[in-house]
């Protein structure tokens, strides 16, 4: 007798629980210990549920509930169906990295949806009170740059118009980044002991080799 | 296909014809005898007849057919291709070629062969140091000659002061006018158009015959692996066509870097998600490599395939499209654009994303733009080689957010990214994860590895330094919706390895034998690792003069 091929099938069960996925963002970096702060989050269906009104939340490490918020309308501009809210939050006591989660599971949808969950990390730092301005010029033209990213240790901002940026940081010693986009990186060490100014001056990436 | 081309596709009736009547036709070139051919060619039914027919009507095929021409040597170019121009008409259009060329002395640069062998086998450059000293040598003899053999033959160079290039140490670079504003004609608006649209001109102007859409399938000896080389079979419309050399059969069919198994010869890691600069316009089989290997030629300094410098591998320049190479940014008015796909998103700097493997995970330094991060790509990536197909690093894929498309001022649509398997985008990182899907993606990207991936990754922005692949101060958190993942595998571009050839262009089989009556020029043949026109418009314009006189040297030094 010949044996009839089973095909597997491949129509998901219409019982199956929708798939949920989470997106975090805008979350302020560093934060100073003990400070509130806003980030925001987002949840999505795979099969495009509205999802306004649910409830997402943000633990920390030890799954302690740090905010709940629900989810409001319309999506996220340029998402297909990202339903999103904003959260408050009060950063930890304690100064570093912490991973926090945020997390959804169902509760109120006609249909089943399957529980997410999303990692992301926050930095925490003491509140500084030693001023450092920094003034960025490009090395050629001696011309403020302005725009550039600066970065003292995990303290950053970017440069104002007169290509000036100030920071407020602890005592130490820092790593100091300055980057514009077509620029090359400047890095130096920096001992801060007090207010302190610092010209930084950028060099223009060279251009790419023209034989290609 | 163009106007243009469909005129210089000549039929059988229409050569002989205009051939008869210029005096290289079939019937008036028919006169090897049958002592001389052997027996092999009494069998064989030659449905053309030249003097040097050349394979490959691209930037060493041109100068071939003008020179034989110019040496009186009636000439037939078979091209597979319904177009002419190779990879060449795509290319940049620089030709660094010096020595003492007229330009060189209008700007008052002091040049000399001398200078130009040492440049070009200085052992610290990696493309140099295990060049074949012979064949360099010869190249940068021939360099003034060539250089100004392309003036004369119609090829207009930009007038600017001339650039160094390569680690060398005289200015040479000049490079060619774009050759007109109809993208029909340059095919992509490439300054490489005024090179070889000029010596197609050329070539058609001094009695030159091209026989487009012919692909060659077979190399004609009067014995399998002896004797001498009498022609081809090529196929057209389906048919098989021979076309008989009475002095010389010139390859310069372009390479082998679209041939999959062929490549894998010299580096295996080089499995089927390797896409080709050039390609989908010309394709770079290695077919004149296969077919000569097959009556006994030899390959030759293959070492210079991986010598780790150059562009044999690059990184993506314009990602979120198939074909991503630096200088090569698809046009989407050109006439092949709907082949290419799209013109991707021109990366103006990677601290605006990760780059991740197919299973999701970051694996070197996106600015890294050295040959390390090219290995890392081609690296195992999670491949435990357990799914029989161990080798390859998969797909690479750029993941980015809604702040990457703003701080570059990207359209993440198209024409500017490929819908098809190349690009896409999603609210949220898993989502993205699992919209993946691509002919090879052989496995889902797990949506968990990027979200895991891309929260360490933020981590290491929030602190400024990357503690994995130390990427410069990272810069951007990955994190704002919606997401984006863009194709970003590695591209190939040169083949730096073929067929030996002496000095005199001929093909010499393993035996260290010259092959009677078969030369090879370009990236066909190998010894010299040079990137690109300077080292393929030479050994071309050699090739075809020494063709043009027949067969006479045997010795694989001369």
């Amino acid at each position: 007798m010949k044996h009839r091929e089973v095909l597997p099938l491949s129509v998901q069960n219409p019982e199956s629980p929708h798939e949920t996925s989470l997106a975090v963002w805008d979350i302020p970096s560093p934060l100073r210990l003990g400070s509130s702060a806003k980030l925001k989050v987002g949840l999505r269906c795979a099969n495009g549920c509205p999802l306004a009104g649910q409830q997402v939340e943000i633990r920390n490490a030890a799954q302690d509930k740090i905010a709940a918020t629900k989810l409001g309308s319309p999506p996220w501009p340029g998402t297909t169906g990202l339903y999103w809210a904003e959260a408050d939050i009060i950063a930890p006591l304690s100064e570093g990295t912490h991973v926090w989660t945020a997390q959804f599971s169902s509760s109120d949808l006609e249909i089943e949806h399957s529980p997410s969950s999303l990692p992301f990390s926050l930095i925490t730092v003491k509140p500084g009170d030693n001023r450092v301005t920094i003034e960025v010029v490009d090395e050629r033209t001696k011309t403020f740059i302005d725009g550039s990213e600066v970065r003292l240790g995990v303290f950053r901002t970017l440069t104002n118009t007169n290509g000036v940026a100030s920071l407020e940081v602890p005592r130490g010693t820092y790593e100091l980044n300055v980057w514009k986009m077509g620029y090359e990186f400047a890095t130096r060490n920096v001992e801060v002991d007090g207010d302190l100014s610092i010209k930084v001056e950028l060099a223009l990436e060279p251009e790419p080799s023209p034989f290609i | 296909m163009s106007k243009k081309s469909e005129d210089v596709n000549v039929s059988r009736r229409k050569f002989i014809k205009e051939g008869a009547a210029i005096g290289v036709g079939a019937t008036a070139l028919a006169g090897v005898s049958a002592q001389e051919a052997g027996a092999a060619q009494a069998k064989i039914k030659w449905d053309h007849t030249a003097d040097v027919v050349i394979v490959g009507a691209g930037a060493s095929g041109l100068p071939a057919a003008i020179m034989a021409r110019d040496q009186g040597a009636s000439v037939i170019v078979v091209e597979e291709n319904h177009d002419i121009g190779g990879h060449a008409i795509l290319s940049g259009g620089n030709v660094p070629l010096g020595g003492g060329t007229s330009l060189q002395k209008k700007y008052g640069i002091q040049d000399s062969a001398d200078q130009v062998y040492l440049d070009h086998t200085n052992h610290k450059n990696p493309q140099m140091r295990w060049c074949d000293r012979d064949l360099v040598r010869m190249w940068a003899d021939e360099n003034v000659a060539t250089f100004e053999f392309l003036i004369e033959n119609g090829v207009q160079f930009n007038d600017v002061r001339p650039a160094i290039f390569n680690d060398g140490t005289v200015p040479r670079l000049f490079v060619t006018k774009v050759y007109s504003s109809d993208l029909n004609e340059t095919i992509n608006g490439s300054n490489g158009s005024g090179l070889t649209r000029a010596l197609e001109k050329s070539a058609k102007a001094k009695g030159a015959h091209f026989l487009l859409r012919h692909k060659m399938t077979k190399i004609i000896r009067e014995n399998p692996t002896s004797g001498r080389v009498l022609g081809v079979t090529a196929k057209a419309d389906n048919k098989d066509v021979n076309i008989q050399t009475k002095k010389g059969l010139i390859l310069c069919t372009g390479g082998h870097t679209s041939n999959v198994e062929f490549r894998r010869m010299f580096d295996p890691r080089l499995t089927e998600e390797y896409q080709v600069a050039g390609e989908p316009w010309s394709r770079q089989t290695g077919d004149g490599e296969l077919m000569a290997m097959s009556i006994g030629a030899s390959l030759w300094n293959t070492a210079n395939q991986q010598n780790d410098g150059g562009r044999a591998v690059m990184k993506t320049r314009h990602i979120g499209c198939r074909y991503g190479y630096v200088n090569l940014k698809w046009n989407p008015k050109s006439p092949m654009f709907s082949q290419a796909g799209a013109s991707g998103l021109t990366v103006k700097t990677f601290q605006d994303m990760i780059i991740v493997n197919q299973v999701g995970q970051r694996f070197w330094n996106e600015m890294d733009e050295s040959y390390a991060f090219r290995h890392a790509a081609l690296g195992t990536n999670g491949n435990l080689g357990k799914d029989g197909k161990p080798n390859g690093g998969g797909p690479i894929w750029a993941i980015f957010d809604a702040d990457a498309v703003m701080r570059e001022g990207w359209d993440p649509k198209p024409p500017n990214v490929d819908l098809n398997g190349f690009f896409f985008s999603a609210d949220t990182l898993s989502e993205l994860a699992a919209k993946i899907k691509n002919p090879y993606q052989r496995t889902p990207m797990p949506g968990q590895a990027l979200e895991q991936t891309v929260a360490k990754y933020n981590s290491y922005v929030d602190m400024g330094k990357d503690m994995e692949f130390s990427k410069p101060a990272p810069m951007y958190k990955i994190q704002k919706p919606p997401f984006y993942a863009a194709w970003s595998t590695p591209i190939l571009h040169d083949t730096l390895t073929g067929l030996k050839i002496n000095t005199k262009c001929q093909v010499i089989d393993i035996h260290g034998q010259v092959i009677p009556g078969l030369y090879a020029a370009g990236e066909t043949a190998g010894g010299f690792a040079l990137h690109g026109l300077p080292r393929v418009t030479v050994f071309g314009r050699v090739a075809g003069r020494e063709a043009s006189r027949g067969v006479a040297a045997v010795s694989a030094k001369s």
